[in-house]
């Protein structure tokens, strides 16, 4: 029991002795090349600071820069996108009333019957009265609003139909195939339509009576 | 032995704190001298502390810069004036600095270097250089040798904790109350790693110290 004291006592004054010599055998000072490094580094980020306290003063600008930045981009985008949107339409209903002069008016008036243009659709809302308020006239039953769908292929040359109308069944997917902007959800839906035959007997127009009445399948 | 000089210590430690209390406004002002001298009082202990807890000379260097590059940007940025002089000596801030690095760099490399490539590389030759001295006994000198190269892989070998422990108190000679400020714990938990981690060293000398002297 005592001698492993003793021994214990032994080993470790035995290792302090140890730890004296490695500590020093350990004193080494940091390469003289360190010191030239930070002294470098040291005055360069001096010089860089210099300017610090006006930089802080003025902490504000770069934010701000950016904003004004931001903000610039964003009106020139806005107004690209606003220049591109608009002058396109303006130049189509430019285009558009410079047809419309060599054109019969859309709305037909009291005393003419409606004329169809080829490949022109048009929506016939009845006769137009005199607006005597912002309201909007009542549509008379009699006469309900309809879409007009002039034929390309007819020969403008000759008069408008001399009124004979015929009236058809025809598939939404045939309208489509015309130009007409019906639904394209049930193609293979029959609505009723009433064709404009010419003096020649061909057709010149077709026009649905909206709203669009359709036919019942039968199974 | 360590709580004899505590009057001395005390004495020379307020001096240091006065000085560093100096050195720590001028700090604050950007001098970039004060910069150097704090570089020159230091570089010492935060370059052996970080030598010891590496093992490697390259390491220990490129972490003293690390250091001393993280004073100078808490002295550009303005932080400098975070450290409290009445909390703690500037010299237990730098080593807590390193110890943190130290810390990093081990997680960071995270892999176990052998050990005998450690003891046997340039580092340790360097370390033996002082040691083979003329005019001494040959035997003498081999035992010795054949020790300090155990106990040089035991301390490296340490758990960390007790690592910086036998580092701080027994390599750099600091005392439990500089330890404790470093390490940010209790003198009392001082003195426990470091009883415990020189029984695990007296251990490991006493297993491996005959087969070392033998080969």
């Amino acid at each position: 029991m005592r001698e492993s004291s003793q021994s214990k006592a032994a080993e470790r004054a035995r290792l302090e002795q140890l730890l004296h010599r490695l500590r020093d055998l350990s004193q080494f000072d940091p390469p003289p090349a360190l010191r030239e490094r930070l002294e470098d580094l040291c005055s360069r980020r001096m010089t860089g600071q210099s300017s610090g306290p006006r930089a802080t003063r003025l902490f504000w600008l770069r934010p701000a820069l950016a904003a004004l930045l931001m903000a610039i981009a964003v009106a020139l985008t806005a107004g690209l996108l606003t220049h591109r949107w608009t002058v396109p339409r303006l130049r189509s209903r430019d285009q558009r009333l410079q047809a419309g002069r060599d054109l019969p008016p859309i709305l037909p008036s009291a005393d003419s019957p409606p004329r169809s243009v080829p490949g022109r659709i048009t929506i016939n809302v009845g006769p137009a009265g005199r607006l005597k308020s912002r309201r909007s006239p009542p549509v008379p039953k009699s006469d309900p609003a309809r879409m007009v769908l002039s034929l390309p292929y007819s020969n403008s040359e000759i008069a408008a139909g001399t009124g004979v109308t015929i009236r058809v069944s025809m598939s939404q997917s045939e309208l489509i195939s015309l130009g007409l902007p019906v639904s394209a959800m049930v193609a293979d839906r029959h609505v009723v339509a009433d064709l404009t035959l010419g003096d020649d007997g061909l057709p010149r127009a077709i026009s649905l009576p909206l709203p669009l009445e359709y036919l019942m399948e039968k199974k | 032995m360590l709580w004899s000089g505590t009057r001395k210590r005390t004495k020379r430690s307020k001096d240091v704190i006065e000085s560093d209390a100096d050195l720590l406004a001028r700090l604050k002002k950007r001098d970039e001298r004060a910069f150097l001298a704090l570089y020159d009082r230091y570089r010492r202990p935060v370059y052996r502390f970080l030598m010891h807890m590496t093992g490697s000379f390259s390491t220990a260097e490129e972490l003293t810069q690390e250091v001393f590059v993280a004073i100078l940007d808490a002295m550009c940025v303005g932080t400098v004036g975070q450290f409290d002089p009445g909390k703690g000596s500037m010299e237990g801030y730098l080593m807590g600095i390193a110890r943190n690095l130290a810390r990093e760099e081990h997680r960071r490399v995270n892999r176990l270097q052998p050990l005998d490539t450690v003891v046997e590389s340039p580092e340790w030759d360097r370390l033996m250089e002082k040691f083979s001295q003329p005019g001494q006994d040959a035997s003498m000198l081999l035992t010795t040798h054949s020790e300090l190269k155990v106990l040089y892989r035991a301390i490296l070998e340490l758990p960390a904790h007790y690592r910086e422990v036998v580092i701080l108190c027994s390599l750099e000679e600091k005392s439990y109350q500089q330890a404790a400020a470093v390490l940010r714990c209790s003198e009392g938990t001082i003195a426990s790693r470091m009883n415990r981690a020189k029984a695990l060293l007296a251990a490991k000398l006493r297993r491996l110290a005959p087969d070392a002297v033998n080969s």
